[in-house]
């Protein structure tokens, strides 16, 4: 039995988050280009989401 | 008398038999079985007919009787029956089949004793002169669906025949059915036996114990037969295609009805790994095809589910899995039982729970008898088919909508097989609707603000009310709103500002109150340090929070490092006191902006920094304000300010110009000045509220599981008091959905609900596919909306992993994992079922510790209870916590009563309180591990003569050596065979009337002993004094 696939995913507040691959994404959330094992994705999400505050906040400051 | 002979009962008729036995004042083993003689048959001629039959038939002239402690079958000599007929010739046509009716269901409702033949029960009734029908009613331990078959078919022959004259077509009869039970025993022995039992010990070792299917209500201590059915017809067509789809895999209709089965079992329970009840017909050979009799047999199929296979997938692994069974279909369920599930527990009938029968040819009992063998069985047939249900664990709703369920999801698998199960409809479009939207509909217009802003909104407003009382000091909303803003002019100076944290190591004073508003003021968001941590703590939480700045006081400076901002008195004094403005700041502040971060500490790696927006804090305290009028009264503050609890009592408050009075539940200052208004605690401070602590408005409970049992003592002086049990995690911001209870209304016993969403924030019971569960049924609880906290602090990873996006909220958005379990009511309250990392199960059962800590607390001689699950002997056991007057060493005995066996904890142990921890909680780890009970492997010595008697027997029929008080029969590697010698022996010995049943419900030496004593004192009861001393006096005189 094959490790589930998942998506390393983001919405346009640039939050990110995980979504297994063979489920429709929700609506205003896009592949972020990483696919791997639920550990692999969330420890890629930690090298690249270094920045956690939402977008909208980081551009008004 | 007619002559008899004595052969062995079949397997089968013994199977009946024993569970016969748990209640022998039940119907539930009849099968009714009418018939219409053809036109021209007189009552005369048709107990001819009846009587040819039973004449060809053993079965029907056979009873079953215990000789010696083994079960036989009893066969008497042909001898002519006659019928009662029922003269309905006058009577319209209307009336004659509600006399029919009537009659058919009162003779399949009266239980037919299986000690006296025949075990049937028949009846005429004559409607015309020429028209006759039979009533007929019949034992399962001599009849099966088959059998039906059989007798329509030989009544038609016989009444062919009387008409014409002609002999009857009716097949030879070249055995009986005694002949095949005797063949049976001697086939189905040693080597053959063994090979059949290792195939089934190893095809269910680990299987689940019990069905996880979510109850109505928990199980009874005692199954019992109470049953009742729905019944409904499949869509058109549906078992056509249902058939086509299986010749198309190689599989029987049969198969996919069952495929369809398990999947509905596995989404509605959540589990993977299943067992169903499949019945094989028994009759493998020629010369069983023309016998009535009962050769059913039930064996088991274990269906796997992992990898949410497709269901046409499924079916490949259902179809395998039966013909795998079905070849070892001979086993005789009773010796399967004893092999694989030897551990009895009554509250669980053993193997499978849930069962499915395809009879495309029989059709359905005519009578429902109100009883059933099953949790849950489906009965399909090409007409109407039913479900069948146990009463004691759901209602009818359930049912409907179980049979509602199937017939959808069977009906979408068949359409398209390639879909998977996890993505086959369970709920219907109004459903889904009602539980994503209806019960979502929370929206409440609020304009995003910050903590600040509504702070400084109440202090202009009522700048003269006291804001806070701390020991003797009391401050004013002007005091304390100018205290906090030099304070927080200090804090900008030294480089406090959004998106920046301080943290507070202060201890429990007006200057922790002071600094958290000023920590707010300056735009930072503050990191609470609780200073009665320990020492490694503490410098742990100052690392992960990277703080700008750490407050703290002279008294409790030692605890942190170099460099901390010692707060006194004299601190920031000479700075300006008006509200700070943004220019005042590092940068503009925003409801965006960090308010607080909160560590929580998980069951399973360091503490998190929760971080929280001011924007969800307001929108929280918006609803609180509404919802909580105690707040702009007193409001008690006892907890530290590390737990998301206090948020209410202190920034509510000081948002609706309340007063905050901060002191331990011990202290001296939380008693003065008169009882609070508001109130907020955890179940485990209940029993600390004394009546001068409790609130007068608003008691709302929090951070733990609540049961009805639990409040109960408290609100019984405190009627006129609202109590809100409110759930929330510090993600979703301090509460999320509460339910009220409101002054006077009653609180049922058992869980207390969660309530229902509160303003913008929606909840959703997901399953593991993130598919919505249906009402009643167990889901991960998912929160969405306004509250949800901005994620991990500097954890990316573990922020994405539990905030993830929402499929049924608007585009973007984000729903948070609670990791807790619930539950829908029907009325669309949640109903919290506890942490899904805590689910634990016992041998094999899923345990609800609240149930067990609900029935401990309803006994007047305990006060408080816990019920955790510990792992000190290696395998995990149950342990009860009390506090009260009741003896442990009773405890057990006394739950068994009322709860299933697995259920009752192994060891208690007394205690003078419940450990809690700092914020309020049961203390898990504080409870002491049970003293090492003399159970585990020891011998102990029975200690009364009921027990002696007991153990001598046990010990004669198993041949052992020692048994002891505590030993148990099933343990000892007794079964129903040797139970049964075991009663007749007791019986014999004591003359109490003493059922087959108590064995199973009580198998340990020293229970049955003690029902034994019960049922000679109740005997006594009964008799005067002068009886009580002969028998006493008889007793004596008996050779010992």
């Amino acid at each position: 039995m094959a490790e589930p696939r998942f998506l390393v995913v983001r919405n346009d507040e640039e939050q990110y988050s995980i979504w297994s691959s063979d489920r429709e994404l929700p609506a205003g959330w896009h592949e972020a280009g990483f696919t791997g094992s639920r550990e692999e994705c969330l420890a890629h999400i930690d090298s690249v989401w270094t920045d956690m505050r939402p977008r909208s906040v980081r551009e008004t400051v | 008398m007619a002559q008899e002979w004595s052969f062995p009962a079949s397997y089968a008729q013994e199977r009946i038999w024993i569970a016969n036995q748990l209640d022998a004042a039940s119907p539930v083993y009849n099968i009714s079985n009418p018939w219409v003689f053809p036109a021209g048959v007189t009552p005369e001629q048709a107990t001819d007919v009846l009587n040819q039959v039973v004449a060809r038939h053993e079965t029907l002239r056979t009873h079953l009787r215990v000789d010696d402690g083994t079960l036989v079958q009893v066969v008497r000599a042909a001898e002519r029956f006659e019928l009662p007929v029922v003269d309905l010739r006058g009577l319209s046509g209307a009336e004659q089949e509600r006399r029919y009716d009537a009659e058919l269901t009162e003779l399949a409702r009266t239980p037919i004793p299986l000690d006296a033949p025949p075990l049937w029960r028949a009846r005429l009734h004559r409607l015309a002169d020429d028209r006759v029908t039979l009533l007929f009613v019949v034992h399962h331990a001599v009849f099966d669906s088959h059998s039906s078959v059989l007798f329509a078919a030989e009544l038609a022959a016989f009444s062919r025949a009387a008409l014409t004259g002609a002999p009857a077509e009716v097949p030879e009869l070249p055995i009986q059915y005694a002949d095949f039970a005797v063949w049976q025993r001697e086939q189905l022995t040693g080597a053959e036996l063994e090979r059949q039992l290792t195939f089934w010990r190893e095809r269910l070792a680990g299987a689940p114990a019990a069905t996880g299917l979510p109850l109505d209500r928990s199980r009874p201590a005692q199954l019992g037969f109470a049953g009742d059915e729905v019944r409904f017809d499949l869509p058109e067509g549906l078992l056509e295609r249902a058939t086509a789809l299986g010749a198309a895999r190689a599989a029987t209709p049969y198969m996919v009805l069952l495929a369809a089965f398990a999947a509905l079992l596995s989404r509605t329970a959540g589990e993977e790994d299943l067992v169903v009840g499949v019945s094989t017909a028994g009759r493998d050979s020629t010369e069983l095809t023309s016998l009535i009799g009962m050769f059913v047999n039930p064996v088991a199929l274990r269906c796997d589910l992992t990898g949410d296979p497709t269901f046409g997938d499924l079916l490949v692994r259902v179809r395998d899995g039966l013909v795998d069974a079905l070849e070892h279909g001979q086993t005789p369920f009773q010796r399967l039982v004893e092999a694989v599930a030897p551990q009895r527990d009554p509250s669980v009938q053993p193997i499978f729970q849930t069962a499915l029968n395809f009879i495309p040819d029989s059709g359905l009992d005519a009578v429902a008898l109100g009883t059933t063998k099953d949790d849950l069985a489906f009965d399909i047939t090409a007409e109407t088919s039913r479900l069948v249900y146990r009463t004691a664990l759901f209602d009818r709703a359930t049912a409907e909508a179980v049979v509602a369920r199937y017939v959808r999801l069977l009906d979408a698998a068949v359409a398209d097989p390639q879909q998977r199960v996890s993505a086959l409809p369970l709920l219907d479009d109004t459903e889904r609707e009602r539980v994503l939207v209806t019960w979502n509909d929370t929206a409440h217009e609020l304009p995003a603000s910050t903590v600040v802003a509504e702070l400084q909104r109440q202090a202009a407003a009522t700048p003269d009310a006291t804001a806070l009382v701390h020991e003797d000091v009391a401050l004013s909303y002007a005091e304390l709103n100018a205290r906090a803003n030099r304070l927080a002019r200090l804090l900008v100076s030294r480089g406090a500002g959004p998106e920046s944290r301080v943290a507070l190591a202060l201890p429990r004073s007006a200057e922790l109150v002071v600094a958290i508003l000023a920590v707010l003021k300056s735009g930072a968001a503050y990191v609470p340090v609780d200073t009665g941590y320990p020492a490694g703590r503490i410098a742990y939480l100052l690392e992960d929070a990277e703080p700008v700045l750490v407050l703290t006081t002279a008294e409790t400076a030692g605890l942190v490092p170099a460099g901390a901002l010692v707060l006194d008195a004299g601190t920031g004094a000479e700075l300006a006191d008006g509200d700070l403005t943004d220019a005042d700041r590092l940068a503009a502040l925003r409801p965006e902006h960090p308010a607080y971060v909160l560590h929580t500490s998980g069951s399973t790696g360091r503490p998190k920094g929760v971080v929280v927006e001011h924007r969800a804090v307001t929108a929280y305290l918006a609803w609180a304000r509404h919802t909580y009028p105690g707040l702009a009264g007193t409001a008690l503050l006892h907890s530290p300010v590390s737990f998301d609890l206090t948020v209410t009592g202190l920034l509510g408050t000081l948002t609706a110009g309340g007063t905050v009075r901060l002191a331990a539940f011990d202290a001296a200052a939380a008693r003065t000045g008169g009882r609070p208004t508001f109130l907020k605690v955890t179940p485990s401070h209940l029993p600390l509220l004394e009546p001068e602590l409790s609130p007068t408005s608003d008691l709302v409970i929090g951070g733990e599981a609540l049961t009805g049992e639990q409040l109960a003592r408290w609100r019984e002086g405190h009627a006129d008091v609202a109590v809100i049990n409110e759930y929330g995690p510090t993600e979703a911001t301090v509460g999320c959905v509460a339910a009220g209870i409101a002054p006077g209304e009653p609180v049922p016993a058992g869980p207390v609900p969660i309530g229902r969403p509160t303003w913008n924030t929606r909840a959703y019971l997901l399953d593991a596919a993130l598919n919505p569960v249906p009402p009643g049924v167990v889901g991960e609880l998912y929160v969405a909306g306004d509250q949800l906290a901005r994620g991990y602090l500097r954890r990316p990873g573990r922020t994405a992993e539990r905030f993830l996006p929402c499929p049924y909220g608007a585009p973007g958005q984000r729903m948070y994992r609670t990791g807790d379990l619930a539950r829908w009511r029907p009325d669309g309250t949640l109903e919290y079922l506890g942490r899904r990392d805590d689910q634990v199960k016992i041998r094999g059962m899923r345990i609800e510790l609240g149930e067990i800590e609900s029935t401990l607390l309803a006994r007047p001689d305990v006060r408080e209870a816990a019920v955790v699950v510990r792992t000190d002997s290696g395998e995990p056991e149950l342990v009860g916590y009390l506090v009260g007057t009741a003896d442990p060493a009773t405890l057990a005995v006394d739950l068994a009563q009322e709860l299933p066996a697995h259920l009752v904890p192994a060891a208690f142990v007394a205690v003078d309180a419940l450990p809690l921890t700092p914020n309020g909680k049961l203390d898990v780890a504080a409870l002491p591990a049970p003293q090492a009970t003399p159970t585990a492997g020891g011998y102990v010595a029975p200690r009364t003569e009921a027990e002696a008697l007991v153990a001598e027997i046990y010990a004669e029929i198993l041949h052992e050596d020692k048994v002891g008080a505590l030993d148990d029969f099933f343990v000892l590697g007794g079964n129903s065979l040797r139970g049964m010698r075991a009663m007749a022996r007791i019986r014999a010995e004591v003359d109490v009337d003493l059922p087959m049943r108590a064995l199973f419900t009580s198998p340990v030496v020293a229970d049955l002993a003690a029902l034994i004593e019960q049922r000679i004192a109740a005997e006594l009861d009964g008799l005067s004094e002068t009886e009580v001393a002969a028998l006493l006096a008889a007793e004596k005189d008996k050779p010992s």
